[in-house]
């Protein structure tokens, strides 16, 4: 099995992004990815704890400090304590518990500062200690609870996201027609997933890279040998995958399937050792299950059904050239037997019209017989079930059973036949040459007015025996002889179509060909007859040798 | 009964098909003869242990038994002659026949006046053999087993030993096909059956001698992929004519 492998290091957005607009069409694939990487970088920059947090809360309570301070200068202000309420819930909504807890630490020291009398004082009044206190306590339950909502909701959009990922996926999968549209699918995937390298190993260990989409990778040395171990190993840590660690990072190498060799392994980079990584480790190794499921499924399946196809084609052939051969020629021996038993029974040649007739039906299913042999012959040469078996033969023997086989047909016809003096023994099968030259001198008969001569001319040439067929019949125009050369050979044209040398003349020059010889039609033009040359081997290495 | 080599004699013709067996008896009761059928095997063999049979008319296909073992069978314990009728017969099948001692074969489909010739020929070659002649004469050319000469309109042919001994081969039976094999263990001995070309060079060397037109031979005929036989051209021409 034979599966086209691309292993594709998807290293942080900007590389998926590249490989992506190579898989995928370009319009589309852009969008999405930069769509999914803004995803990314504002999740990241939101989490608790973020940097950007703490330095917005101190903006944030700089910000509310000055505005109140500017209020104050024009008109009086009532105690301003719950106002700070405001950029702490913002804060926690936009940035976290931390965010909230650095605005309320910061909006609790400049409002003991600068809003409690005596101003841009700090003292330890026991009123105004109290009132920081439940102003600390309340900025903190509020920042605390409004950041909980942000994380739920967080939470939330990160699994509605991981949802409609898998789904992409198992889409993409159940779509899948080809192995390299699941490895694609899973490349695409876990690159989503981890953000990070994807490597995948052929069933030997080599990488199969494309060099332009890989650039210059270096695959981390305990990687290959865990890839070496997982090919060799069976059980569960083929199921479970290995963890390697490799300069500070952890990879996880694992079969692509568990049951099939053939789909090789995948080397998944995990970024740095957390907590969070057993369960992406779970994750990754579920989605590389599913993704060797389907390749299975696949292999199994377009194994079955290729496998099915076949032994149904053969059954249908051998059905085929069966029925044809027993069940047409059955009755047509019964048909061709009994019409020549009437045609010699006194009371039907006594009687010219009853005669004919009996003749007719004599005739009509001989040439029917002629038709049932010619397809299974052709049958027989398209699938290659032709057995040569090459001797030592005078062409005279095939030429003269070839003209007694066809005698009835050349009734009519002044035959002409010239052939060599002296012995000619040629390396043939003369069966097949006697049904070849039969179909020949059939088109002859078929083809030209009944009163008409035929000439059969045998002789050496050339190192080669050439028989050559003159008719005095439709002849060849060029559309013809362009056919002949084009289509003939292959058999696509009919009999009906044009002037016979269908099938009959594709079956001569396969048995032709089977006696390592060649045929070829010329013609004058068209009405002109047309002459068929077959040419065989005489074979002068090859002298047998003599006797007395 | 009556003589030998005429019309009138018994043919038992072995086929499952009614179709082929209604044609085979109206064509060779036209032809004179007396027969009876069977459709299967075991009715054949008791049919030719309790009466006297003088040909065989056997079909390969049978539904009880392969035809080649009951021809097999048949060869047992009898000389009657027996001619096969198959459907598509390969040149090895029927080289095996007759090696099994099939007198002739004829593929379906086949003309009736074909296997009455056949039947003719295999019937007269069987009384011959019984009158046990010293000389076989077809048309023009004689044959003298006793004086081992060959004669043409009279004349005496000069032919060389191994020219003589294939001709004797092929005239102790004539009409009968010899296949390829038999023809060189019996001219050449055992260890020359597969080298066909001796029979070529000498096949042709015979016809230059006794055939008007060596390349259009009469008497001493081609099978194709099986062997020669020797026919009589004055009565098989009658044969073919219809």
């Amino acid at each position: 099995m034979s599966l086209e492998r691309s292993a594709l290091p998807l290293q942080g957005m900007e590389d998926r992004a590249r490989a992506t607009r190579d898989l995928e069409p370009p319009l589309f694939a852009s969008a999405k990815t930069y769509f999914d990487a803004a995803r990314i970088g504002v999740r990241k920059a939101m989490a608790p704890g973020g940097v950007i947090g703490i330095v917005m809360a101190l903006v944030l309570v700089v910000v509310t400090d000055a505005s109140l301070l500017m209020m104050r200068s024009i008109q009086e202000l009532p105690p301003v304590a719950l106002t700070f309420l405001i950029p702490i819930i913002f804060a926690a909504i936009r940035w976290g518990a931390l965010s909230a807890a650095v605005t309320a630490i910061g909006g609790a020291v400049t409002l003991t500062s600068f809003f409690y009398s005596p101003f841009y004082t700090v003292s330890a009044e026991r009123s105004r200690v109290l009132g920081v206190v439940f102003f600390l306590v309340v900025s903190l339950v509020s920042g605390y609870l409004a950041s909980r909502t942000r994380r739920d909701a967080a939470r939330a959009l990160e699994r509605e996201i991981e949802i409609r990922d898998l789904y992409t996926f198992s889409q993409r999968l159940s779509a899948a027609h080809s192995p390299a549209a699941i490895f694609e699918a899973m490349q695409q995937h876990l690159g989503t997933l981890v953000g990070r390298k994807v490597l995948l190993f052929d069933s030997l260990g080599t990488l199969e890279a494309k060099s332009e989409r890989l650039g210059d990778v270096e695959i981390p040395r305990a990687v290959s040998e865990a890839v070496g171990k997982m090919q060799q190993t069976t059980g569960g840590d083929r199921s479970k995958g290995l963890v390697v660690n490799e300069r500070g990072s952890a990879w996880l190498v694992r079969p692509v399937s568990v049951n099939a060799a053939d789909f090789g392994v995948i080397a998944v980079d995990l970024g740095r050792r957390s907590e969070s990584l057993e369960d992406l480790r779970a994750r990754v190794v579920a989605l590389i299950s599913d993704a060797g499921l389907s390749l299975e499924r696949l292999g199994l399946a377009r194994t079955i059904a290729e496998a099915r196809t076949r032994a149904e084609t053969e059954q249908f052939r051998e059905a085929l050239i069966g029925s044809v051969s027993h069940e047409l020629r059955t009755p047509l021996s019964s048909i061709l037997g009994a019409s020549t038993v009437l045609s010699l029974a006194p009371e039907v040649t006594g009687n010219a019209r009853l005669k004919n007739l009996a003749a007719l039906i004599h005739q009509e299913s001989e040439r029917l017989n002629v038709e049932i042999q010619n397809i299974l012959d052709a049958s027989r040469i398209s699938s290659n079930g032709l057995q040569v078996k090459l001797e030592w033969a005078e062409p005279a023997d095939f030429v003269n059973a070839a003209l007694q086989r066809c005698r009835n047909r050349l009734a009519t016809r002044k035959v002409e036949v010239t052939l060599p003096d002296e012995l000619v023994l040629l390396r043939i099968d003369s069966v097949l040459m006697e049904r070849a030259l039969g179909q020949i001198l059939d088109n002859a008969a078929k083809y030209s007015p009944p009163d008409s001569a035929i000439n059969v001319r045998g002789r050496q040439e050339d190192g080669q025996f050439a028989i050559a067929v003159t008719d005095e019949g439709a002849g060849l125009d060029p559309d013809d002889r362009a056919l002949l050369g084009q289509k003939f050979f292959r058999g696509s044209r009919h009999s009906s179509v044009t002037s016979g040398l269908g099938l009959g003349f594709w079956i001569a020059s396969a048995f032709i060909a089977a006696n390592n010889g060649t045929i070829e039609a010329t013609s004058e033009g068209a009405n002109k007859g047309t002459t068929v040359t077959i040419r065989l081997p005489l074979a002068m290495n090859d002298k047998p040798e003599g006797l007395t | 009964m009556t003589e030998t080599g005429q019309p009138g004699q018994h043919v038992l013709v072995i086929d499952d098909e009614a179709q082929i067996r209604q044609f085979v008896r109206a064509g060779m009761e036209l032809g004179g003869y007396r027969v009876s059928e069977a459709a299967n095997g075991a009715d054949a063999l008791r049919e030719i242990t309790l009466h006297p049979v003088d040909l065989v008319i056997l079909d390969l296909a049978l539904p009880d038994i392969d035809g080649s073992e009951l021809l097999e069978r048949i060869r047992a314990w009898t000389g009657v002659p027996v001619i096969i009728l198959s459907v598509r017969a390969g040149e090895a099948e029927k080289v095996k026949l007759l090696e099994l001692g099939a007198d002739d074969y004829v593929v379906k489909p086949f003309f009736m006046s074909e296997l009455l010739a056949r039947a003719k020929v295999v019937l007269r070659r069987q009384s011959e053999r019984k009158d046990g002649e010293s000389a076989l004469r077809l048309d023009r050319l004689v044959i003298d087993f006793a004086s081992r000469s060959v004669a043409l309109d009279g004349k005496r042919l000069n032919l060389t030993p191994k020219e003589y001994r294939l001709l004797q081969v092929l005239a102790q039976h004539p009409g009968k096909v010899i296949t390829h094999q038999n023809l060189l263990k019996s001219v050449w001995g055992q260890a020359h059956v597969n080298n066909t070309q001796y029979l070529r060079i000498f096949v042709r060397k015979l016809r230059q001698k006794i055939e008007a037109d060596p390349n259009r031979p009469r008497v001493l005929l081609t099978e194709l992929g099986v062997g020669y036989r020797l026919t009589d051209p004055s009565t098989r021409e009658v044969a073919r004519a219809e």
